[in-house]
């Protein structure tokens, strides 16, 4: 199915091309009307002397002159066909692509004017040489006449072109101003996250520890205490309180990640992924992966808690893989499921919702590649990143 | 005998709450409190108390820190450390490091008498399930700068 607007361009470019065949044919006609002419009188009054006669036969004079038309000839028909495959190659970004043909034109008319100067030296067909000239006199006028005229145009051209240029100048820096305010973003959210992570542990996790030391205070001094007394329920409460709050602080922010590393915080997140979700996870894990950039390693781990939730909210798959290797210099992740796919219901993927720009975005900044694939048997998200990128790290990490 | 003792914790609920259980020993003396790691090494300095109940997590001068710096100084008192987690990292952390015993502030009504009494008694306390076994613990990394968050291991269900 063809959008219009290409049909639009595809006539015009037809129209063109019809245009400019039908004007060629009209000056060949003309052309051969006023050269075949001439020839067959050229050719029926030979009461002229071929031009020789003039150079006396001097073999030196001959030489010269039949060398340096024959090169000019060559030289012109050489140098019109270059400008017609140029005006071929850029028939689509110069409008005026007629002046170039004009050109090419004359120039091969100017050059023919040059054989016949060789013709001539031994067959006087002075009339065709003479119609001959006419043809290029008529190009030569015409061009010159009609070039001026092309001056403003031209300027119009190269103005344009600056602008373009500027433009896009203009583009890329916006686009690269746009790529670090999405990464500064994404370094606050962390930040914020990890005040949030602290806020909670520190502070709302020491008044639940202070109030369930009072508590179980006031139980021990208690002279009516039994299994009954409402404060064992006020403990109670308090314990499942102070596991929410510890779970809250810990997916905000794992602090096993900031002390031991991926190596431990991927199993530990897995683990209790399975518990909150009951979707299987099998792991594969390079054994004493040891420790890496802190950027690197909140990067891969924000790309597995991004992926798992999106497995656990999207997928409909009770079973995933999470694959990290290192090999040589480079880190591999992915994490892949075997539900319905990233496709809304006809088949389109989905657009990009933000937890995957953001994956893609941390990746990125890291000088890694960062790859979704999905299809209705499943999901594959891959994040490769380089472990010799120093100055990505100062970036993200200053930031 | 042994009864003086120094309470350090940076959030003061903490501390009442510490106190309160120790009401139930009124033998045990509270010399005094502290409220970061400054202050608990200067009043350890001058109290001279038999324990210091010491918590991990404290801005700029951490527990850990304060531990290493009091065992050096070769102080008198014996060290009881609060914690907010339990891990057996952090059991062989603290036993190199010099303290004498750990509780999880979760379990203070629970344990934290019964390790008084058994480091006044000197015996440590390192609660059960924890003792520290070198081989399949990573040694004491390097601490980083990340003020009053200790090292962890798996958050433990039992200790919720």
């Amino acid at each position: 199915m063809v959008a219009p607007h290409m049909d639009v361009t595809a006539s015009a470019a037809t129209r063109k091309i019809a245009l400019g065949s039908s004007i060629a044919a009209l000056g060949l006609a003309v052309a051969a009307l006023i050269l075949i002419p001439s020839a067959l009188r050229s050719m029926f009054s030979s009461n002229f002397l071929p031009h020789a006669y003039c150079y006396l036969f001097d073999k030196k004079l001959i030489a010269l002159h039949v060398g340096s038309d024959s090169a000019i000839w060559l030289s012109y028909v050489a140098i019109s066909w270059t400008l017609v495959y140029l005006v071929w190659r850029t028939r689509r970004e110069i409008p005026f692509s007629w002046m170039f043909l004009a050109f090419g034109l004359f120039i091969v008319a100017c050059g023919f004017t040059h054989l016949m100067e060789v013709v001539v030296l031994w067959k006087p067909l002075y009339w065709l040489a003479g119609d001959i000239k006419l043809l290029t006199a008529l190009a030569s006028v015409v061009t010159a006449v009609a070039l001026p005229g092309l001056i403003p145009q031209v300027h119009r051209m190269v103005s344009a072109a600056h602008l373009s240029e500027d433009r896009r100048r203009q583009l890329e820096r916006a686009n690269s101003e746009l790529l670090q305010l999405s990464n500064r973003v994404l370094n606050a959210q962390d930040g914020e996250r990890r005040r949030i992570a602290r806020e909670l542990h520190d502070g709302v996790g020491q008044y639940l520890a202070a109030i369930k030391m009072s508590c179980e205070v006031a139980l021990l001094e208690s002279p009516a205490a039994n299994a009954s007394h409402p404060l064992h329920e006020s403990l109670s409460l308090i314990d499942r309180c102070t596991a929410e709050v510890r779970t809250l602080s810990h997916l905000l922010h794992p602090p096993l990640l900031e002390e031991m590393g991926l190596a431990s915080a991927i199993p530990w997140y897995l683990e209790g992924f399975t518990q909150r979700s009951g979707i299987r996870v099998d792991l594969d894990m390079t054994p004493n992966a040891g420790r890496f950039p802190q950027p690197l390693e909140i990067a891969l781990f924000r790309v597995l808690q991004e992926s798992l939730t999106n497995i656990h909210r999207h997928s409909g798959s009770k079973h995933a893989r999470v694959r990290f290797r290192i090999d040589q210099d480079q880190i591999r992740l992915s994490i892949e499921d075997h539900g319905k796919g990233l496709t809304n219901g006809n088949g389109h993927a989905r657009r990009d919702g933000v937890g995957i720009s953001s994956m893609r975005e941390r990746v990125r900044e890291l000088g890694g590649q960062f790859r979704l694939t999905s299809n209705s048997s499943g999901t594959t998200v891959e994040a490769v990143l380089p472990l010799q990128n120093e100055a990505a790290w100062q970036t993200v990490s200053s930031s | 005998m042994a009864n003086r003792i120094l309470v350090v914790d940076d959030h003061d609920v903490v501390r009442q709450g510490v106190l309160l259980i120790l009401r139930a020993r009124p033998e045990w003396e509270i010399v005094g409190e502290a409220a970061d790691g400054f202050e608990a090494i200067a009043k350890t300095q001058s109290f001279d108390p038999d324990l210091v109940i010491l918590d991990i997590s404290m801005p700029r001068k951490d527990g850990l820190e304060v531990l290493a710096e009091l065992t050096q100084m070769k102080v008198r008192a014996r060290i009881l450390v609060l914690t907010m987690h339990d891990s057996k990292e952090l059991a062989v952390a603290l036993q190199t490091a010099g303290a004498s015993g750990y509780v999880v502030k979760t379990q203070a009504a629970r344990d934290l008498v019964r390790a008084i009494q058994d480091i006044f008694d000197g015996r440590p306390f390192f609660p059960a399930g924890s003792t520290p076994s070198a081989s399949s613990v990573p040694a004491p990394a390097s601490k980083k700068k990340t003020t009053g968050m200790f090292r962890i291991a798996l958050p433990d269900p039992s200790s919720a």
